[in-house]
Parts: structure tokens; C-alpha cells; sequence
């Protein structure tokens, strides 16, 4: 690999770096933003809640016992 | 100043005349219209006000003086140019607004009303602009008689670059800065076609890579307004792309030179 290949890979990691962090800078705004229901990748919950019908009885937990 | 202060100062005759033509001026100025484009504009609806009219175009600030015909009654009022950017739909919609005050005769209530409603205007989305900038720049390369690996390298880094400069403008930075990094960046990944012998004409791809950043609609309203003699705003708009014009060319000499390409 040439010096002009590892200084334009260089330069290209650069600019893709700074519009990573620019979209992941985004994504945390956004979260902030939306407290009441943060946008997570991955989380755990109660199976009810992927469950739950509105209507259904809300102290109903016995999934979790 | 707000929509509610221009239709307070509507109703106060004289005076609120001058002060919507100033709001109008500057506004025009400020959406990248020429000097004889707002003295035209402006004019015209001073002319069907019954006023006479009379504007300095500064390349900061405008000044309008009204003055009634019968008792010399006059006002000047002075107004900064607006920072709204270049916006050809804006422009389009403040001349329509002032023909339309010239030809239906439009009273000054309406026509700051129309006038509040014009300048609640959105400017085009950014997405849509990045894209059909990447285009137009693709397109520029064809035209210099580019193929379409070098119209497709295009492209992709008048993406990277254009979305750079919208970034950095976002966050505030100083335009001449910015200038700089999207012609280094979309200069020296587009040199990526000679390095790794993408198509026939990669050297047409770094050469066009930059053109989306070159100023042209300041440039052509210098010389417009060099021929109306209008010099110190053809001077002033002459020097901010001159002067925008070097940035690009620094990012782009930068962009070759750490890459190791000749310069000439």
C-alpha cells in the first residue's frame, strides 16, 4: 500500500468518523428529547408489556413473580 | 423586527409605509436579489402608495426616504440587511408581492399581511438540497466531458462535502472554515479516482469535486451591480466570494498537497 493509499484512507476515516459521531451526537438529542420513551437498541421488559391489551388489568404482574 | 410591530406600524400612515418598504428592502437584499431588482421592487410599490420613494443600498444596511407630495411629509427609516441566506423562491415571492400591490392595487394592511405570511417561508429542505447539489455537481463533471466513474466519485463526495458544509454551518462555525475542510475533504476524496485508477478521467473528478462551492450567484450580482453603479454593494459582494472562492481553493491545494499530487 502506497503512502498516498494510507493518507486517503486516513483522510476518508477521518470525515466518516466525524459524521458518525455527528449522527450518533443526533441520536442522544433525540433521546434527551424524548424521555417518557428514551429509543434504546436494546432493552429488557416485563413480557406483559409486549402483551398488554389496553383494558387489561395494570397490577396484573404476576409474569414476573 | 416581528410581524406584529410592521402591522402596528402599518396603521400609522406615512411611517409605516417606510418602514414595511424597509423591511421588504432588506429582506430582498438579504435573499441574495440585486440593487436594481430592490429599487425596482420597492419603487413600484411606493408608486402605487401614492410615495414618493427614494432607497440606499448598502452592503449591510438599507435606507428608504418617503416622502408625500403635498405637504413634503418624509420619513427614512433604516433597516439591516436580513441574514436569510440565498433563496431564489423567496425572491420569486417578494417580486410577485410587489407587483401585486402595483397591478390589484393592494392597500398597505394587505400587503404587509401578505409580506408576514412571505417571510414564514421555509427554505428548501436540506436533504433535498444535498441531493440535488450532488447531482448538479455530477452533471458539471459530464459537461467537462467526465465519464461515469468520474461523475459517479462526483457524486459521492460533493455528498460528503456538501453535507460537511451543512454540518458545520449548523453548528455555528465560521464559513471561511468551513469552506476550507468541504473543498479539503471533497478535494481529497475525490483524488481517491487517480490513486486507485477508478474510470478514464479521475483528474476531471478532483478538478470538478469542488465547483458546488464556488459563489456564483454573489459574483453575477457583482457585476450586475458594477453595470447599475452600484459600487460599493458590487464591491462588498465581490469581495465575500472572492474571498470564499480562496478558501476553496486553499482546502483544495491542501487536499492535493498531503495526497502528494502536482499542483500545475
Amino acid at each position: 500500500m502506497s503512502q498516498q493509499m494510507i493518507a486517503w484512507c486516513v483522510i476518508a476515516g477521518v470525515l466518516l468518523c466525524a459524521f458518525v459521531l455527528r449522527a450518533l451526537e443526533r441520536y442522544f438529542i433525540d433521546c434527551h428529547h424524548h424521555i417518557r420513551f428514551p429509543k434504546h437498541f436494546l432493552e429488557s421488559g416485563r413480557e406483559r408489556e409486549m402483551f398488554f391489551v389496553p383494558g387489561d388489568d395494570e397490577s396484573d404482574d404476576f409474569d414476573d413473580l | 423586527m416581528t410581524s406584529e410591530t410592521t402591522v402596528l406600524s402599518a396603521e400609522s400612515g406615512i411611517a409605516g409605509t417606510a418602514a414595511f418598504l424597509a423591511d421588504y428592502a432588506a429582506l430582498l437584499a438579504g435573499c441574495g436579489a440585486t440593487c436594481i431588482r430592490i429599487e425596482k421592487n420597492t419603487g413600484r410599490m411606493a408608486s402605487a402608495f401614492g410615495l414618493k420613494f427614494d432607497i440606499a443600498v448598502m452592503p449591510a444596511h438599507v435606507y428608504v426616504t418617503v416622502r408625500e407630495n403635498d405637504n413634503g411629509e418624509s420619513c427614512v427609516v433604516v433597516r439591516k440587511v436580513a441574514a436569510c441566506g440565498i433563496s431564489f423562491n423567496l425572491n420569486a415571492l417578494l417580486s410577485r408581492l410587489s407587483w401585486e400591490v402595483a397591478d390589484n392595487r393592494l392597500d398597505l394592511v394587505s400587503a404587509v399581511e401578505r409580506f408576514d405570511r412571505i417571510r414564514l417561508t421555509k427554505p428548501t429542505g436540506k436533504w433535498e438540497v444535498l441531493i440535488l447539489t450532488s447531482l448538479a455537481n455530477a452533471s458539471f463533471c459530464r459537461l467537462f466531458g467526465g465519464d461515469a466513474y468520474a461523475m459517479l466519485i462526483v457524486f459521492f463526495t460533493t455528498l460528503a462535502g456538501f453535507r460537511l458544509k451543512q454540518i458545520m454551518l449548523e453548528d455555528g462555525c465560521d464559513v471561511r472554515l468551513t469552506f476550507i475542510c468541504a473543498s479539503f475533504f471533497s478535494a481529497a476524496m475525490s483524488a481517491g479516482g487517480c490513486i486507485f485508477n477508478i474510470g478514464a478521467t479521475p483528474e476531471l473528478a478532483l478538478g470538478t469535486s469542488v465547483l458546488y462551492l464556488i459563489p456564483g450567484v454573489p459574483y453575477i450580482n457583482a457585476v450586475s451591480d458594477i453595470i447599475e453603479r452600484h459600487y460599493l454593494c458590487a464591491f462588498s459582494r465581490f469581495m465575500d466570494a472572492a474571498v470564499l472562492t480562496v478558501c476553496l481553493s486553499l482546502g483544495l491545494c491542501a487536499g492535493m498537497f498531503i495526497l502528494g499530487f502536482k499542483w500545475f
